[in-house]
């Protein structure tokens, strides 16, 4: 990728300044200083997919990688001294990176693809509500699956049943607080609603470990 | 709930089972086999594993709360590659599992 987008202090205005490759639209932006959060998507021409899947999955694969070498030029650092965390999903790649010793998860999600009863399966319904509060039910159960993800992925627990300990206490605008009852950790997330997709990130420095 | 009672008489649920996998993941039926892991091959997400739970219930009859396929895959795949180890079979051993729980 020749061209990277300019750097924004915002996601609204990183994604004004996204760069368009032959296949996959990219955006940035940072999160704190080394740490960014890069969102790609593939060409439209993806999700005509008459391989039963698996060619819109390897595009959504192929959206994450790019998303990382985009994060990762912006930061300035190199794969080898860099915390990544990557995801996809249906019509998204995602990648949070940032230096070395960083808590560092991401998660991109669907709008679509996530009902209540997925979200009471992993949340109860107070979490739910204060989702829903804040970006209305249709794009609630999405966010709250997509915050509680990106925590687990960035606190190194995995599956489906570290998600229900990590309980949501606040959402913001575009930030959300977390702690988790197993360990009493603590996270905030950042979150974007953005094209069809909730996409959400905790990236923790060593000193907030 | 209401099972289909030929399944769950049936002494195997490896096709069953396949056709769920095939269609929670949106994948051609032929390219679910046994060995086939379900995110290294098939491109599984993790929302995808609660759709198979949800599915396997539908097809037993019977409420599976989702910590026991937790409590099912950890037993087994403690410091595993989960992409690699979650295989169509580790499914179906589920399932089976589940079909010959006895009711409480």
């Amino acid at each position: 990728m020749s061209a990277v987008p300019a750097a924004s202090s915002t996601p609204a205005a990183a994604s004004a300044t996204g760069t368009r490759t032959p296949s996959l639209v990219a955006r940035a932006w940072p999160v704190a200083r080394g740490a960014w959060v890069a969102l790609a998507q593939p060409h439209a021409r993806a999700a005509h997919d008459s391989s039963g899947g698996r060619w819109r999955r390897l595009a959504d694969r192929r959206a994450s990688r790019v998303a990382a070498v985009v994060a990762l030029r912006l930061a300035r650092l190199a794969p080898d001294t860099a915390c990544v965390s990557r995801a996809h999903s249906a019509g998204a790649g995602a990648a949070a990176v940032a230096p070395a010793g960083w808590r560092v998860g991401v998660d991109v999600t669907p709008l679509a693809r996530v009902t209540a009863r997925h979200a009471l399966t992993v949340a109860s319904d107070a979490e739910l509500a204060l989702v829903c509060a804040v970006v209305g039910a249709t794009d609630a159960a999405a966010l709250l699956w997509a915050l509680k993800e990106a925590a687990v992925k960035a606190t190194g627990t995995r599956g489906l049943g570290a998600m229900p300990s990590w309980i949501i206490r606040d959402v913001g605008a575009s930030h959300a607080d977390l702690a988790d009852t197993a360990s009493n950790a603590f996270v905030t997330a950042g979150w974007l609603i953005d094209s069809g997709h909730a996409c959400a990130w905790v990236l923790a420095p060593p000193a907030a470990a | 709930m209401s099972a289909d009672s030929t399944v769950v008489a049936g002494p195997a649920l490896l096709e069953p089972v396949s056709r769920i996998v095939a269609e929670v993941l949106m994948v051609p039926r032929g390219s679910v086999t046994p060995s086939s892991a379900l995110v290294a091959d098939l491109g599984a997400e993790s929302i995808d594993f609660l759709d198979l739970v949800f599915r396997v219930e539908e097809l037993l009859g019977r409420k599976i709360p989702i910590s026991r396929w937790e409590e099912f895959t950890i037993a087994r795949f403690t410091g595993v590659d989960l992409a690699r180890a979650i295989t169509t079979a580790v499914v179906v051993e589920f399932a089976e599992l589940e079909r010959d729980r006895p009711a409480t």
